[in-house]
């Protein structure tokens, strides 16, 4: 698990995020792995967090998935198949929950090497959550997707640092 | 998928269980492409809910999640086979991955399980493929339900074949491997174009004729790791015993053979999708030839009539093979 926590399979990683992307939004983007973690990670209306738990050596981490207003409307407009003015804010938060969801698997099938990784279910993350989750956790990996001045962003929790 | 509506004597219910209702109308519009009419779909948030819906709701396919608070997708279906829904059909559209509960939910009798992100075309041939013999029960319904006509119509009406642009869709192949691999999850990614840096040392090839044609109607490419997966998986093999012939990259024995089926399997699709109708096409021979082999670089990159597809089966792995017309 270390080896590929240390080196994961970053072009795999961002594949998949943006093929998960695709299917949720119905529109390409690519992901782009960036070091400038203190200053990009902030807390968004959509912040959606997800749990992982790994099966050796029982350990947990996290996924944060932080998705802009801009795209949480092109998300669930996509998958509900309805236009903008009909969706209610419970649709563009179900829609972000999914992103997470799918988000996070495609990083968990690539940073836990032989060890079975479990994710948990996505959940809303307030600010006071949010915060806690930030100060308790050591940012291992950032993907940034954006377009049209919209920024999506993915952030890899390191494992060791998560409570349990 | 289909343009033309199949008209059943009775309402197709489906019942999608997602905790994301997101989720619920991607799975209720891929439902909706399948062409049949009328159909019925329910939705549950859990399987909890689910559950309760199935005694009056009476689906005929649950397509349900995996994870899901209360009670999830597995849970749900152990429970409903405990309580004696053993008739009710259910495939999973689900992030989970892990080769052990994947087994579990086939071995509770999942049809198929489908990972996310998908395309909406596997979603349709999955759903299509679940339902295929309820369709053919709703003809014999409606044709009891009119003995008075001397020869009643078919209650089922399949829309007139089309021929594809591809030697072999993604919907024939799919339904090919499910009948070849029988339970066992598999994921096919069409259009990832297969070239030669991307094949094995060893690769299976298979020359179709057709009597119509002269000289090879089509070829057949199957990377190594396409032979072990498709022919371990025919021949019931478990995923570990499946593996160092994978990595030895070794063609040969059983699994050979099955794939040899396999690929003699395929000369169906390819004939449906054959240009010119009555075409006929079947395989003519099979041979393993290294990825040195020069006409090997000359088919790969043919332009024309060919189809790509990425096989991946949790446990076993990822392959490759492809499809190409080569008469004009």
């Amino acid at each position: 698990m270390t080896d590929n926590l240390a080196s994961p399979d970053i072009q795999a990683i961002a594949a998949g995020l943006a093929k998960a992307w695709l299917f949720l939004s119905g529109s390409e983007r690519l992901f782009i792995p960036t070091m400038d973690h203190a200053t990009t990670v902030s807390f968004s209306e959509f912040s959606y967090f997800m749990p992982l738990q790994f099966a050796e050596p029982h350990r947990t981490g996290g996924i944060g998935v932080l998705v802009d207003p801009a795209d949480a409307r092109a998300v669930a407009t996509h998958m509900f198949g309805l236009p903008v003015e009909a969706l209610a804010s419970a649709d563009l938060h179900d829609a972000c929950a999914e992103v997470c969801n799918l988000f996070s698997d495609s990083i968990a099938m690539h940073i836990g090497g032989n060890a079975d990784v479990q994710i948990g279910l996505p959940f809303l993350a307030d600010l006071p959550v949010y915060s806690a989750i930030t100060l308790a956790s050591t940012v291992i990996a950032l993907y940034a997707g954006a377009s049209q001045g919209a920024t999506t962003l993915v952030v890899v929790y390191h494992p060791f640092s998560q409570p349990n | 998928m289909s343009t033309e509506l199949l008209q059943l004597a009775q309402p197709l219910r489906f019942l999608v269980v997602d905790d994301s209702r997101a989720i619920q109308a991607i799975v209720r519009r891929a439902i909706m492409r399948c062409g049949y009419a009328p159909i019925e779909v329910e939705t549950a948030l859990d399987g909890e809910q689910a559950i309760d819906l199935v005694p009056t709701f009476k689906p005929d396919l649950i397509i349900t999640d995996w994870h899901m608070p209360k009670v999830s997708g597995l849970e749900m279906v152990q429970a409903l086979r405990q309580m004696g829904h053993d008739q009710i059909r259910v495939g999973f559209v689900t992030t989970e991955r892990t080769p052990a509960l994947l087994e579990e939910a086939m071995s509770n009798g999942a049809l198929f399980i489908l990972h996310k992100p998908f395309d909406d075309a596997e979603l349709v041939s999955v759903v299509s493929h679940a339902v295929k013999d309820l369709l053919n029960l709703s003809g014999q319904a409606a044709s009891a339900a009119t003995p008075s006509t001397p020869t009643p119509a078919p209650a089922v009406e399949e829309p007139a074949p089309k021929k594809s642009d591809e030697p072999l869709t993604h919907t024939a192949l799919q339904v090919l491997l499910m009948d070849r691999l029988g339970n066992l999850p598999f994921r096919l990614i069409p259009h990832e174009r297969m070239t030669m840096d991307k094949l094995t040392t060893h690769n299976f090839l298979g020359l179709y004729a057709s009597p119509e044609h002269k000289g090879v109607y089509a070829i057949a490419v199957m990377d190594s790791n396409a032979v072990c997966m498709v022919g371990g998986g025919a021949a019931r093999m478990s995923p570990q015993d499946v593996r160092p012939v994978m990595a030895a990259g070794v063609i040969e024995g059983l699994l050979m053979d099955k794939a040899h089926e396999f690929l003699r399997a395929a000369a169906n699709g390819l004939t449906e999708s054959a240009a010119a109708v009555g075409t006929q096409v079947s395989l003519a021979k099979t041979s393993v030839v290294k990825n040195t082999f020069a006409k090997l670089s000359e088919v790969l990159a043919k332009p024309g009539q060919r189809s790509d597809f990425r096989l991946s089966i949790p446990g076993y792995g990822e392959g490759r093979m492809a499809f190409f017309v080569m008469t004009p």
